[in-house]
């Protein structure tokens, strides 16, 4: 009797099991439907497909569409298209059997979990004891845990997003085989009919989603970046520059700064040995001066009676001193001549390589469009309205010759720097440019 | 020269980058005068930028730029290294952007071109 009671559950579980009980009469009510008859395979009324086609009804038009094809076109063609009916409904019952196994499948795993997190909540509720209870909520967890493992890892609920692209693919196939079905055997036989079948029944499986779905996000993400990358350039940002670039801007830099920087060296000196001259005139000047002083003086002093012996030498040791001064600004002036003179050389040697430079690039039909360029282009600042007109004063000094060394050196380069961008798309121009320079080095 | 604009040079690009396209720009006739961190606002969108100021030096120029991460190394010990080795200094410690993380780098320059 004691062991009788003990093998009974207590009022509480009794009423936990009923209710548990009660759910899994409730889930098992729902039927499946029935499929209509004519679904059912011809002959075959107990067979699982759900296809309307028998194998033996197929081999007979396959045969008679042998039998046809050189014969009777029309003929041929009908049949042609019944086979691709035929092979349409099989896939479709297909794809329709594996989407509701699919579907069942997943609805069956998340009921279980519902399931049994319900029922451990349940019976942690009307357990007694903190260690039935423990151990309750830790399976609970699991189950908690087990279905979010599922969830992640099954992608359970990015199935539906897989099947609708499915359900997009198979309707672009279909589209496509449809379009056919006025095509005579000869363009559009059979055999391939059935190779596009194999392509529709593809387009229902996961594999070609995901492959369809990865090169369109793909395509979208690359449009997006794209899209970004012209706004930069739009905007003025710039990116890496390629090794090519990099390369022959040093190359070019190269062959154009010694002649620069000969120029600017050269004027320079010019300049120093300008007013080196500009310095010696006026001493040649004050010497002069003196000079004339003394002379006046000595000839006063001699004129006196007595004359005044002591002012006619003082009058010829200013006029000794007067012309010493003369000599030394005079071998000045002259040294800083000599000076100039050289340096003008250099210089004009200078100008006439920038000079003979422009030339040739004005000459040039892929160049010479860049000239025109350099007051448009925003990176030499064409948004500034006072550097627009400055630089299209220098174009235009240029045009009529009258360009300074200035003028010549920043249009060249802005243009070699042009040349330099246009690499990725005409990497000629910034080898013309090169040529041009080493021509004229 | 007139005054060219500032360069703005995308944040996703390394040390080495952003030191070719600022030796490309002083190749028109200008010496670099500061490179610094900024933003951009061009089509609704907001970009990071390194944005790279200039002046007009036609001749003598410090044509090869050596920019260097300051990392927790002293700016003025760095500068007295670099003179060591024959660079003179440009500009830094500033912060720019080196593959889109902000970084501390002092800029040195010579005369002859890099090899």
């Amino acid at each position: 009797m004691q062991a009788e009671k003990r093998s009974l559950p207590r009022p509480p579980q009794r009423a936990a099991a009923l209710c548990l009980c009660v759910c899994f009469v409730g889930v098992g009510a729902a039927r499946a439907q029935k499929n209509p008859s004519i679904f059912k395979t011809e002959g075959r009324d107990n067979a699982a497909s759900m296809s309307a086609t028998s194998m033996e009804y197929i081999r007979s038009l396959e045969s008679q569409y042998r039998s046809l094809e050189a014969t009777d076109k029309e003929g041929a063609k009908r049949i042609r298209n019944k086979l691709i009916y035929i092979g349409v409904e099989q896939i479709d019952t297909y794809f329709n059997d594996y989407r509701r196994k699919s579907r069942k499948r997943n609805e069956l795993i998340q009921f279980l979990l519902d399931f049994l997190e319900i029922g451990a909540s349940t019976a942690i509720a009307i357990t007694n004891g903190e260690r039935a209870k423990e151990v309750i909520a830790e399976a609970l967890n699991g189950f908690k845990g087990g279905r979010s493992s599922l969830n992640k890892n099954f992608r359970l609920l990015e199935t539906q997003i897989l099947f609708n692209k499915m359900v997009a693919n198979r309707s672009d196939r279909l589209g496509q085989i449809y379009e056919q079905l006025n095509a005579e055997v000869d363009s559009y036989p059979w055999e391939r009919a059935r190779s596009e079948l194999k392509g529709y029944l593809y387009a229902g499986t996961i594999d070609d989603a995901l492959n369809s779905l990865s090169i369109e996000t793909g395509a979208i993400a690359g449009a997006a970046q794209r899209q970004l990358e012209g706004i930069k350039e739009r905007a003025g940002i710039l990116s890496a520059l390629p090794a090519q670039v990099v390369t022959e801007s040093r190359a070019n830099a190269a062959l154009i700064d010694p002649v620069v920087d000969a120029f600017a060296a050269a004027d320079d000196k010019f300049k120093e040995a300008d007013a080196v001259i500009a310095e010696a005139d006026k001493k040649i000047a004050e010497a002069d001066k003196k000079l004339a002083d003394a002379e006046k003086k000595i000839k006063e002093a001699k004129e006196k009676s007595p004359p005044d012996d002591a002012a006619v030498a003082q009058g010829t040791e200013e006029k000794a001193a007067a012309t010493a001064a003369k000599a030394a600004a005079t071998t000045e002036k002259t040294k800083a001549t000599e000076e100039k003179a050289a340096a003008t050389k250099t210089r004009d040697a200078g100008m006439a390589k920038l000079r003979a430079v422009y030339a040739a690039v004005a000459k040039d039909s892929g160049l010479s469009p860049l000239i025109d360029r350099v007051p448009q282009e925003r990176q030499f600042g064409a948004g500034d309205p006072a550097t627009k007109v400055e630089l299209e004063a220098s174009v235009r000094r240029l045009k009529a010759g009258t360009g300074t060394f200035e003028d010549h050196a920043d249009i060249l380069r802005m243009v070699n720097d042009l040349a330099l961008n246009e690499i990725p798309r005409n990497p000629a121009l910034s080898r013309r440019m090169q040529e041009i320079l080493k021509a004229n080095q | 020269m007139p005054n060219l604009p500032p360069i703005e040079i995308d944040s996703n690009l390394t040390l080495k980058e952003n030191e070719d396209l600022c030796e490309k720009r002083q190749n028109l006739g200008l010496q670099l005068k500061r490179i610094k961190f900024d933003t951009v606002t061009a089509e609704g969108n907001v970009f990071q930028v390194n944005r790279a100021e200039f002046v007009t030096k036609r001749s003598g120029r410090l044509k090869n730029l050596f920019f260097v991460e300051v990392g927790t190394k002293d700016p003025e010990t760095l500068k007295k290294e670099k003179k060591t080795d024959g660079w003179t200094y440009v500009c830094g410690p500033d912060k720019i952007f080196v593959k889109n993380s902000l970084t501390d780098v002092m800029v040195f320059g010579k005369s002859e071109a890099e090899a």
